[in-house]
């Protein structure tokens, strides 16, 4: 039986969409088989990060409400044929509700190694769909007060779901401002919110809605690790320290 | 510039903090509710001399104190 694994956050904008994709990414170039859900009905992007979006035929909600098979409604990623995406639905409502999502997941579960569900924001109902269908949970937060008060909330309310914390994520670094002590670490974040830290990734340009941050260096190099430490084949973080040294030496 | 990294934690912590002292609604009253009637097979309990504090440390640890008095152990019956 599969992983499922929710990517939630609290916070919107914090990365938690690029986070999935680009987690996926790196568990299927490990080996896993991997299915990403965009259970953000209504803000729905996680087709557009992954640039199939013109792909689309059918989506969560038709799946839901028995208007397609399972099957139909998955794309497969171009590149990595052990990727595909179920997409989400554009409108909003209430619907699929918490069973059906979970008896998607659980599905999906059947055939994949892993299953990433894309979280929507805020904590109201498509986040309780979203947790609900969920063994294990990623929270994403960036270095920025707001967000991590908001992962705080997200980690509160995760703790009445029977899901396992695999870690938190800490997107949009600059080792180079925390270095000079501008800004608060990962470290630092991970303290206060007395939780693992799963990934520390840093700001990185190759980043971003429809582009792949999956090189070896970067942001890349950090979801590579994140990836062999949600297969239990790893334990490293990203020295982003280190890089940053490095960085400063030889310019690169 | 450069402590601007200490000032943003020790802000975070105070934010983190103060968050915690909102303690969700129903919670105390249903915490208090359970323990009448867990405390109440051992004990004769009466609902308004059961004491219930829930405080917050400087490090974000919450302090449970719970306190009862009581007149009578009540015995129980093995079968």
């Amino acid at each position: 039986m599969g992983e499922r694994i929710v990517i939630t956050s609290g916070k919107g904008g914090v990365g938690k969409t690029t986070a999935t994709t680009n987690l996926g990414i790196a568990l299927a170039a490990e080996g896993a088989t991997v299915v990403l859900v965009d259970a953000d009905v209504g803000l729905n992007n996680l087709d557009v990060a992954m640039g199939v979006e013109h792909k689309v035929i059918y989506d969560l909600l038709d799946v839901a409400e028995g208007k397609c098979r399972l099957r139909q409604a998955l794309i497969r990623d171009e590149r990595i044929d052990t990727l595909s995406v179920l997409p989400s639905a554009k409108g909003y409502g209430e619907k699929p509700g918490v069973k059906e999502m979970q008896a998607i997941v659980a599905e999906l579960a059947k055939e994949f190694d892993f299953v990433l569900i894309d979280c929507p924001a805020g904590i109201e109902q498509g986040f309780h769909r979203a947790v609900s269908a969920a063994e294990r949970a990623v929270v994403v937060t960036t270095p920025h007060i707001g967000a991590v008060r908001d992962a705080d909330k997200v980690l509160g309310l995760l703790s009445v779901y029977p899901v396992t914390i695999a870690g938190l994520l800490v997107n949009r670094i600059r080792p180079d401002l925390i270095e000079r002590g501008a800004t608060m670490s990962p470290e630092d974040i991970a303290r206060l919110l007395k939780t693992e830290l799963l990934a520390t990734v840093p700001e990185d340009d190759g980043v971003g809605i429809g582009h792949r941050a999956f090189v070896r260096s970067g942001a890349g190099e950090a979801y590579r690790l994140a990836a062999l430490r949600l297969m239990g084949k790893g334990s490293e973080v990203y020295d982003y320290r280190k890089k940053n040294l490095l960085r400063r030496i030889f310019g690169r | 510039m450069e402590h601007k990294g200490k000032e943003a934690v020790m802000r975070l912590k105070r934010v983190l903090l103060t968050d915690k002292e909102q303690i969700p609604s129903g919670l105390t009253a249903s915490l208090r509710s359970d323990l009448v009637e867990l405390l109440g097979t051992y004990f004769d309990v009466e609902p308004e001399k059961l004491g219930l504090e829930i405080g917050l440390d400087v490090n974000g640890r919450y302090t449970v104190e719970i306190s009862l008095m009581t007149d009578r152990v009540k015995h129980l019956r093995s079968v």
